[in-house]
Parts: C-alpha cells; structure tokens; sequence
C-alpha cells in the first residue's frame, strides 16, 4: 500500500464515517451504542495483540478495564485532572499491572496461564467490589462530564472523541502488525523456544504484550467511566472477560480487522436479541457455537483462506517490500572468520534427577569447521545441544565462548554471542510467511524502536524493505525463493528443515548449531541440505552438525565428537573415527553383532 | 478465636473441598485426553443438581423411602449429565478443527449458556430447596456440631476418589487413557483410537460433575446461576493441584477448602480475595501447581 | 519525526474541534414524540417501558415485578385503554449490569418512545440510569431497588421524575433500629451484610443512621459474597462478640443459608433482617427454621387486607404460583400508578409524572397511601407504612407487635 492510500483507509475513511455517523443516526441509543462498541473495539484491539499475535491467554482483561476505569475517576474527582490526562495515566498504570500479570505468570502455559488471568481479574473486581470508600462498590459513583480545553463533550462529541483515539490506535496496531513488532510477537507466539534462539528476550516481550494490551484495556476501561458519567463495581466481573475474549476469536484472531467484526457482534448482536427476554442467553450461546465450529479461525480468518484472497494478498506483500528478483549473485553476511578456539564444554554434566543425559563432557569446537556430534540415541547428542544453545542449564561445568564464561546465559543471551541453532523437532513459526519467518531471524540486527514502528515511519519502511531483501537473498541460497510467501508450515519437511537454516544465517552467527538437520528429509532433499551446509562451510561459517546419517558426517566434518551414554567415547577427523572400535561397538553393539548381520557367526 | 473455631474451619474446608476436589477430576480426565476442558463444568453441576432434588423430591412424594430416592435420582443424574457430557464432546470439542487452539474455551462456554438458559426455563429463575437424605439432621459432638449430610460428602468424596483412582489404574480405559496422554500419536497406532477416548472422558467429567452436585445441591440451593461460582471454584481447585495429578487435584481442593474458611475467621468478606491471592501466588512460585509434573521440554 | 507527529496531533485538534463545534443536536425523541399528537394519536397503542433483571442474581425479582406489571397493563386494556389506546408493555433485561442498564433504558426512551417506565431492581443500575431518565423527562417508577439515594438525586431538580414503591433501605433501617435500640434499649449489635449493592446500600444506611441518631456503632460487622455456599462463619463471628441482636441485610436465598447456618451453629441473639428475608423463597428453602427470633420488616403480606388477598388470588389465578408476593405486588401498584395517572391525563409524560406525584385516590394493593407522593416526598412508603414482622407457628407472616 503507497502512503497516500494508507491515509485514506486508515484516517480517511474512518474519519468520515465517523463525522457522518451521527447525521445520520441521531438518536441518542444509537450514539450510545456507536459509545460502547468504539470503547469495546479498543479493547479488543490490545487483545487482539495480545492473544491473536503473542498467543497468551487472557481471562482476566476486566481488571486492566476496572483499573483503567476507577484510577481515572479518582483522577479527575479527586486530583482534578482533566479527564483525558487521567485516562492516559490510569491506562498506564493498567500497563504497569500488565507487566505484573505477565511476571506472575512467566512460567505459566494453557490453562495454568489462565488461572493466573482469572485469579487477577477477580482479585480487581472484589477490591473494586469491597473498598467502596474510594470505588463506591456496587452501588457506584458518579463521575464528572468529561471536558477538553473546557469545552463540554456531549454524547455526539463524545462518540467522535472515542472514534478519533480508536482510528489512530487501529493505525498504530496496523503499524505494529505489518512491522518486525508484530512479527516478533507472532514469532514467540508460535514457538517460544525459536525465537530464543534467534535472539529474542521472550520474557521481556510478553511483559511487553501484556503492558500494550493493559495499556489499551485501561484506556478503554477509562473512556467508559465518562461515556455514562457513571461506574459501580457490578460492570466489572469475569463474564465481561470471557466476552472480550469472544469478540476476538469470533472475528479472528490475529487478524486486523477481525477486532471490528468481533466487537459488531459482542455489542451489536445484543441489541437484536433485547427481545428475547427468555431466550437471550440461549440464541447468544447458539450463534458462539455454530460460529465457532463453522469458522474456526473466526470471520474475517475464514474470508482470508479462500484462496484467491490468498493470492492477492501474497501479490500485495512482494510489490509492497519491493523485493528484487534480480540475477545477481545472492551473497551471505557473515562475521568475519575466526580461527582458533571458539567454544570450550568444560567438564558439562546435565543431569534429570538421577538420570545423567550427559556426563562429564568435554568437546573443543574449532573456527572456520565444521564439527561433528554424533552418537546412537540417548547418547546426550539433544541434551548437548540444548546445553550449548542456553535452553537447558547445565547442572555442572562451565561453557566458554571465545573465552567468556557463557554458562549461565539464556538461550537469547547466547544468540547475541553470535551462537544460534535449528532444531530436530522443526519449530517453524507456523502462522507466518517463508519470508517472514527468515526475517524474524534479523530480530538483533534492526534498530527501530517502539515508538517508531507504532508511527511506521519512513526510517522503518526503509529497515523493512531492507532485510525483506536480505531474507529473499537468503532464501535464495538454500533455494527457496519461489516459496518466500507461502505458509512455512504447508512446505514439505526437508524445505522446512532448509527455513530454519535460512533464517538461523539471518542472525549472522559465528557459530550455527545444525540439529539433524538431514531427520525426515527425502534423498533428494538431503542432497539439497548437503549442498547447502557445504556452501555455508566454503563461505567460513562455523558449524556444529548433530547427525544421524552416517554419509551426511563422514562427508562433511571436519572432526568428529562421539558420545555415548552420556559420554564422550571419542573424537577426531572422519577418518579415525570410521576406524575406532568403541564407535562400531556404540553403533552397531559390537563385534558379535557385526558377525551376526554379516551372516558369519549365528546364534546356537 | 478459640479452638473449636478453627476446627470447625477445617471441617468445613474439607467438606466443601472436596466437593470441588470431585468436580475438578472431571478437568483432569478430559485434559489429559484432548488437552481440553470444559469451562461450563460448573452448569453441568448446577445440572445434575437439579435433576437430583426433583427426581428426590419427585420419588419421596410418591411414598418412597430416601434412599431409594438418593441413589434413583443419582443413577438419573449419573445418566443424564454423563449425556450430557458426550453431547458437549460431540456439538463442542470434536467439531473444532485443532484441539491446541483456544476455540474450546469459547465453545463450552457457550453449551453452558445454553445450558443456563434451559435450566431457567425447567426450574425458574429462583433458586430451590434440594433436600438430604439426612434431613437437617446434626451429629452433636459437645464441642463441635456438624451436619449428617457434610459427614455424608466427605466420605462420599473420598469413596468416589477412591473408585475413580482405582478405575484410572486398573482398567484398560485406564491403562488406554495414561496412553493417550502419554502419546496420542503412539496410542492411536497402537489401536486406541483418540476420539472414543475423548468422548468417554466428556461423559466421566459430566457424570463427576452431576455426582458432584447431587452431593452438593443440598448445601447450596441450587439454581440456573450457581453454575459459574462452582465451576469456578474446582477450576482454581484443579490448577493449584496441578491439572495432570488427579491426587494433587484432590489434595489442592481440601487444601484450598481449609485454608479459604481458615482465613474467614480472620475476615469473612476478604475470604475470596484470599484464595485469590493465594493461588496468584502459588502460580508465580510454581507455575504447574503445587502436585502438576514438571516435565523439561525437549526441542 | 518530533515535529511532523507535533504538526499531526495539532492538526486533529484543530480539525476536531471545529467539527465538534457544529455538532447536530442529540434528539431525545422520546419526549418529542410523545407532546407531537400526530406521532401518539396516529397509533392505537402506546408503550411502557420495564427494564428490570430477568438474569443474574436478581432475576426473581424481576420475574415477580414483570407479573405485576402485566396484570395491571391487562387490566388496563381490558377496561378499554386509554380512549381506545391500548398499552403495550415492552420488557428488557438488564442482566443486573449497570451499563447494560443504561443502554436499555435509552433504547425505551429513544426507540420505543415509551411514556413512562417501571424498574429496576438493582440501586447500582437505577442510579446509572436515572439520568437519562430525568433529562428525557420520563416518569420512572422504581418497584424493587431499596437504595436510599434513588430519589434524593433530582429531589431539588424542578420536577423530579424518579419515583418508588418500595421500602427504601434508609426506611427500613430506621425501623429496625427504632425496635432494637428505641424499643429493646440494646447496644450490642451485630451486622451481617452481603457484598451485592443491597447488603452495602444497607449497611451504610445502617451506619449512618447509628452514628447520627444514637451515636453508636455496630459491635461487629460481618460481609460475605452472596454466591458464599456456607454463612456459618458469620454467624460463629456473631457469637463470639457476644451481640444481642442481628440485623441481616441480604436478599432471600442468603436468608435462607443465614437460617440454615444459624441451625448449624447456633446463635444466641434474634435476627432483624429486612423485606427481602418475608419472602416466601425463604419459607420454601428452609421450611420451620424462619421460627424463633426471626424478625423483618414488611410493606405488605398476602392477607393483610381484603384487597390483598384478592390480588394474591388473581396472582395466583394467572400464573399458578405467587413466586415473590411483594415484588408483584409492588410491580402492580407501579405500573397502575403509572396506567391511572394516563387515564387521568394523557399521554404526555410530563403530564404524567406531575399525576403521578398529585394523586390523592390512589388504590394500591400495597400498603400504598391513597395520597402517596408529595412534591418532597417520592417514596409511597414511609417509616409508618412499614412494620416488624415475624413468622407465627403455623408459619404465616404476622406483625410482631
């Protein structure tokens, strides 16, 4: 989309419709209803950020809501504020709840996280229930006539008022969407693990999802407090989340516009079922299910997989970027080589209660290789990978990069270091485009702030298009350009083995860490990924392959790590260790099975 | 606050624990098979209480003897909600397309306003008198009374527990069940096939939920609208027990319970708040429950 | 980047601005519609407006109020309407919200163009929506929600459309205080409240009222949350603080738990509770408990007059059942205020209220005076329409004295 059409969409049309809204429909229940669902939609928007991109469950968005809505009566009771300024301040002190909510709940997955949201959002609604002192509890309190440069807002005003703030948050959420924001988010959203490795701080990004989703509950939960002048702690209870939470999955999820369609149907459907004064609830229910068993990834999710919507909208990615489909030589950015020591595992152990994965390890990895691990399953090939990527802490002995201590790294610590990884159980971000998923990989490499990217300024179209460019020369080294937008996950498995390389080099690693990258390839694709690891090894990366195919490691390393049971029984170039007894034995269980397969010797 | 205070605490603790400890087997069981729940658990509750005290009520005005009247209307309850729960897996669960997707959570909230709306219809927006087949009668122990009908769903509880565990280890749907959970994949490779056990999950968590308010019911007056508190309540039970472990699920319900009614002789309106807080807690400090496994991922 | 986003939020300011300056005007037309004769007269009915809970923790309430209304609407129809204008009742459920409140009831005000409204049963709501109410010059009559501030809010307004029919809380409370405190000379009282907008609407009131008429304060005070399955705690609290007396403010299923605990528990002081607890969901609940030291005021009981039993019996009649007498009761002298008042003046429903408030005939199946409202006082029950009440041992309601 070019600028100027961007205005019009976005500002433009919404503006006018909005201005045009009340000409047309002037009756008051009409503007308040237009009230509601424009304070909903705000909602819904941070929402939507928060469970359509990052994938985090929120059952308890009525405390950033009931926060949001109380701080900023009592800013303007009882500090004098004007109204607007304490609706900000509040919704950023809902954010600040946010961030505490997604502190407590870290750790927490599925139905755990929750209980946690749950817990929140009905510990707000008792403290709003029972310190009616300052909340008035149930039986409410009245709050002022909301007022700008002391110009009284009626409800007409008022509705233009909200519809103006819900037109530049929609245009700043499409910012968020479009940019490496919202791709970083659907990145942790789909594998956590992945996005790790790739550099990203998933902890500090799902306080940041939290805290815009807060933020935008608290500014919706403020705008409400003014549109009725008044507010009691009833409003605020668990039912009213579960609500929110429908408007997002029924209008889909993850999408932008899914929020409009969503919130149409949680606050206008309501309004065709006033009659049904016995069977509300029901038809409500009835319209939920059959929705959600027809249109599982909700409305606007259904409309964009027919597939010429499809079509067109991977056309409209590739002009947008203005990626080159030039002839010339795609080239690898690569961190100078080095030579020498790289990565010293001193004395790792990784023991699981008392089961010892890996014992006692020690393995040298030399620059400008490609280095080996290899061993029969249950050898600790995995553990030992894990360990050197930071996604499992070794219980003993310390890891040394180019001489630093690293031991205690997180997995994205260790990706600033320049170490990154793919895995053996591909973890591909699945609801994201090839090329996408290989842009995530420049996470580290982009400079745009929040602020920046929430404005999308010229400055981040520019980073945009730059590493969109970037990651199609990537995808054209392991040969996947055709494939840039198609959905990583409907690319057959040894392709997607060749995305995570692809987006592994976007990180420009010094060290990549290739875990079976060869599991569940065809020959023909093995061949393909033979290719590709013999490309990066010319080019002077450095490598550790962890592989089960004997003729991929015999081929390709330089030098060779064998563990078994959890320990190293050997090492040393391809050639010694073909020819090392403790290897065959490892492998193969030893010279009386070697006669036994070889026919030579049988079993009396 | 003396002594007998904090006694009477714990009983009740452990009495209303352990109700929602059985109400929140029925998370378990279908977690661990489909990775899914049922968030209306509590309206099948509310639903099997109310079937129980009108076929109670129903068989005792004909002339028959309670207990006659107590185990008919469980075997209907046993009947109708288990039902009941095979139709939620059926028109809820099976139809959306990804189980891993939160479309679930929506979908059985829906079944129970629906649910909600037919109980208005039968039983009226009032709530209702379910009698015990005790009666009111009190177990005066000098320095602690307590209801016959509480001593009754303790015991109740714990036999059900008991049964339920045993079935859970010995049968083959047991054994079939550990499978799946272990690996749906394997399971179903090895001839179990994963939607006969997620349906028979359904109708374990709806027949668990309408035991669990035919015990349940004469306790709270039941009503169309009590569903969500309950529902509620043995969710929180089964989260802070560790959703994987039905005997941490046990556990964490008496715990949960004692420790809610412990702190109401501090403050009687600050109670919920409290258990709250506490499971706000427990989360943060350990994120899969008190008992829930915690497994290391492998990548 | 600074300055163009500077020169940006500017712009919309200024542009916003000007806008909102040439606004169109909100259009109430429910009191346009109703002064316009062609509008009212080119129809054969006329609409009224109920907005009351059907769900959520109120519902009973509503289902009583909504009986009431009905039969006065049908009775008012029968006798032929208004010069041959039928009224239309047209019923909303507020779900117990506030904000769905509001929106239904600018729904019967702008859409449904109704002359005059009955509701709501929840304080919470009825103070979110008399605003808009009293801007639109809608008579409201209130039949259930006993909050004291409902119709003190427009009492010094011109003309204030908010009016009730219910035993308000401040009421009530002095009523029972009266007993307890005037009467029985207690001073060691305890309070058990709920957490709803009643419980807390009764406590404050009962506060208030101590502070300021006795210079006393309750000895303890006790609040639960009305989906609480056990009240036993409560009532161990009562006991140990030694009070001589109970005053329970709760609506009838908590009654009910608080008799039952008090059964389990036992309790040394008598209950005094309000309106709520003389419903007879209690009397279905926990059966022969309401017995002994069970004290609460009441406005109106099934037999207290010719009329009322009358009433009872075409409730009765009608539905099958009286599910919760009062309400009905109160939901039918709502509407009949509201009916008699049309047949009076019209369908203009400034005329209305001003009826409303000037009646001097009114016959009511409550213990409504015939002169029920005065220009200060929109509240049909006072101090003297009220009495304690308790359960004799055949298990009928009975004055106390």
């Amino acid at each position: 989309m070019t600028k100027a059409k961007w205005w019009i969409y976005q500002i433009g049309i919404p503006l006018v419709l909005l201005y045009a809204f009340p000409w047309v429909f002037n009756n008051a229940h009409t503007i308040h209803v237009a009230q509601s669902f424009l304070i909903t939609y705000i909602v819904i928007v941070g929402l939507n950020l928060l469970v359509g991109l990052s994938k985090q469950l929120s059952l308890g968005h009525v405390g950033f809501y009931a926060i949001g809505a109380y701080l900023s009566v009592i800013l303007t009771m009882k500090v004098g504020l004007n109204f607007f300024v304490s609706v900000i301040i509040a919704a950023l002190v809902a954010a600040l709840f946010g961030a505490v909510v997604a502190l407590l709940s870290l750790r927490a997955k599925g139905p755990y996280l929750a209980m946690v949201t749950i817990a929140f959002g009905e510990l707000v609604g008792i403290i709003a229930n029972r310190w009616v002192d300052v909340t008035g509890g149930p039986a409410g309190v009245r709050t002022s006539q909301p007022s700008l440069f002391g110009f009284e807002l009626g409800p007409i005003e008022y509705m233009w008022f909200i519809g103006l703030l819900a037109v530049i948050i929609t245009a700043g959420a499409t910012n968020i969407f479009r940019g490496r924001f919202g791709r970083t988010m659907t990145a942790f959203g789909n594998s956590e693990v992945a996005s790790e490795v790739l550099g990203i701080n998933v902890r500090g990004w799902k306080i940041l999802a939290f805290s815009i989703s807060a933020f935008l509950a608290g500014v919706g939960g403020g705008l409400f407090a003014f549109q009725n002048q008044f507010i009691s702690s009833t409003t605020f209870e668990l039912n009213l989340s579960i609500l929110f939470l429908i408007a997002v999955i029924i209008g889909g999820s993850g999408t932008k516009i899914g929020p409009i369609i969503g919130t149409a149907i949680i606050v206008g459907l309501p309004q065709f079922l006033h009659n049904f004064v016995d069977y509300h609830l029901m038809i409500f229910g009835g319209i939920l299910l059959v929705a959600l068993i027809l249109l599982p990834d909700g409305i606007v999710g259904a409309f964009t997989n027919l597939s010429f919507i499809k079509k067109l909208s991977s056309k409209k990615v590739t002009t947008e970027l203005g990626i080159l489909h030039d002839d010339r030589e795609a080239t690898i950015d690569l961190p100078d080589g080095i030579n020498g020591k790289l990565l010293e595992l001193e004395n790792i152990s990784m023991h699981f209660g008392g089961i010892k994965a890996i014992d006692d390890v020690e393995i040298e990895v030399w620059g400008g290789i490609v280095h080996g691990i290899i061993g029969p399953n249950g050898s600790g090939k995995s553990t030992t990978v894990n360990v050197l990527s930071g996604v499992y802490m070794p219980t003993g002995g310390n890891l040394l990069w180019k001489g630093k201590n690293i031991t205690k790294y997180a997995p994205h610590g260790i990706a600033q270091e320049g170490i990154t990884r793919t895995f053996q159980n591909l973890q591909l971000f699945e609801d994201m485009s090839v090329l996408q998923n290989v842009m995530v990989g420049f996470h580290l490499h982009f400079k745009t702030g929040f602020l920046k990217n929430v404005l999308y300024l010229g400055q981040v179209s520019d980073e945009e298009r730059y590493y969109a460019q970037k990651a199609y020369d990537l995808l054209r080294i392991v040969g996947l350009e055709e494939k840039a937008h198609e959905k990583a996950s409907d690319l057959p498995y040894g392709e997607q083995r060749l995305v995570e390389i692809a987006r592994g080099l976007a990180l420009k690693p010094s060290l990549l860490i290739l875990d079976e990258p060869a599991a569940g390839a065809s020959p023909k694709e093995i061949e393909k990924i033979m290719d590709v690891i013999q490309r990066l090894k010319n080019a002077g990366l450095s490598i550790i392959l962890v592989e089960h195919h004997m003729d991929i490691v015999m081929n390709v390393c330089d030098y060779i790590t064998v563990l078994d049971f959890g320990k190293k029984i050997c090492e040393g170039t391809p050639e010694t260790i073909q020819n090392d007894p403790r290897v065959i034995e490892a492998y193969l269980g030893g010279e009386e099975v070697n006669q036994l397969v070889a026919g030579t010797k049988s079993i009396s | 606050m003396d002594l007998t205070d904090v006694l009477k605490a714990i009983i009740n603790g452990l009495v209303y624990g352990s109700v929602y400890a059985i109400i929140a087997q029925g998370y378990y069981i279908t977690f661990i098979t489909t990775k899914t729940m049922n968030f209306g658990q509590g309206d099948f509750v509310m639903l099997g209480s109310l079937i129980g005290l009108s076929t109670f009520t129903a068989i005792t005005a004909a002339g028959m003897g309670v207990w006659i009247a107590f185990i008919a209307s469980l075997l209907l309850v046993i009947v109708v909600v288990g039902i009941s729960g095979w139709a939620l897996e059926q028109v809820a669960i099976r139809p959306l397309r990804s189980w891993h997707s939160i479309g679930w959570i929506l979908s059985t909230v829906a079944v129970a306003m629906i649910v909600r709306n037919v109980a208005m219809l039968i039983w009226g927006r009032d709530v209702l008198m379910a009698p015990s087949p005790f009666g009111r009668a009190i177990l005066d122990l000098g320095i602690l009374k307590i209801r016959y009908h509480e001593i009754f769903v303790l015991v109740g509880a714990a036999v059900i527990m008991l049964l339920l565990y045993v079935f859970l280890k010995k049968s083959l749907f047991g054994k079939a069940l550990e499978a799946v959970a272990f690996n749906k994949d394997a399971a179903s490779l090895m001839g179990i096939n994963p939607r006969l056990m997620a349906s028979i999950a359904f109708i374990i968590a709806g027949t668990l939920a309408g035991v669990g308010g035919v015990l349940v019911g004469p306790m709270v007056h039941p009503g169309a609208f009590i569903g969500l508190f309950l529902g509620l309540k043995a969710f929180a039970v089964a989260i802070i027990g560790g959703i994987e472990n039905p005997r941490g699920i046990f556990i964490g319900g008496l715990l949960l319970g004692v420790s809610e009614n412990l702190f109401a002789l501090y403050s009687t309106s600050m109670k919920e708040a409290a258990a709250f807080f506490l499971i706000l807690v427990i989360l943060a400090v350990l994120p899969q429950g008190l008992f829930g496994k915690r497994v290391k991922e492998k990548f | 980047m600074k300055k163009s986003s500077a020169i940006f939020l500017v712009g919309f300011m200024v542009l916003f601005t000007i806008l909102a300056g040439c606004s169109p005007q909100v259009k109430e037309t429910g009191s346009a519609s109703t002064s316009d004769p062609v509008d009212s007269k080119g129809q054969d009915t006329f609409n009224i407006g109920l907005a009351i809970s059907m769900s959520g923790g109120t519902a009973l309430f509503g289902e009583g109020v909504k009986r009431g209304v009905d039969l006065a609407v049908k009775e008012f129809n029968d006798a032929g309407g208004f010069e041959g204008q039928q009224a239309n009742l047209i019923l909303y459920d507020d779900e117990a919200k506030p904000e769905k409140s509001i929106e239904i009831v600018q729904k019967l005000i702008n859409q449904d163009n109704i002359v005059a409204l009955v509701g709501p049963a929840n304080s919470g709501n009825a103070m979110a929506h008399i605003p808009f109410v009293q801007e639109a010059k809608i008579p409201e009559v209130v039949p259930v929600a006993t909050g004291t501030k409902i119709t003190q809010e427009y009492k010094d307004a011109d003309k204030n459309y908010i009016f009730r029919v219910a035993p308000l809380d401040g009421v009530q409370v002095s009523a029972i205080l009266k007993e307890l405190i005037d009467k029985q000379g207690l001073t060691k009282l305890g309070v058990i409240h709920d957490t709803e907008g009643y419980g807390q609407g009764g406590r404050e009131d009962i506060l208030k009222q101590m502070k300021e008429n006795y210079n006393m304060e309750p000895t303890v005070i006790s609040a639960f949350d009305p989906k609480e399955l056990n009240l036993e705690p409560s009532i161990r609290e009562m006991n140990n603080a030694g009070v001589e007396a109970v005053v329970f403010y709760g609506l009838a299923p908590q009654s009910a738990k608080l008799l039952e605990a008090r059964f389990n528990e036992g309790l040394d002081a008598p209950i005094y509770a309000t309106w709520a607890t003389g419903d007879p969901t209690v009397l279905n609940l926990v059966g022969d408990l309401v017995k002994d030291d069970l004290y609460f005021v009441q406005s109106y009981t099934i037999d207290q007059n010719e009329v009322a039993k009358k009433f009872h019996q075409k409730v009765v009649d009608t539905y099958g059942e009286d599910v919760f007498p009062i309400a009905t009761a109160q939901g039918y002298d709502s509407a009949k205020l509201i009916l008699d008042a049309i047949k009076k003046v019209g369908l203009d429903s400034e005329k209305i209220r001003d009826q409303i408030e000037s009646f001097t005939d009114f016959e009511g199946v409550t213990a409504i005076k015939s002169t029920p409202f005065t220009k200060e006082n929109h509240e049909a029950f006072g101090i003297d329409e009220v009495f304690i009440a308790t359960y004799n041992d055949d298990l009928q309601i009975i004055s106390a004295e």
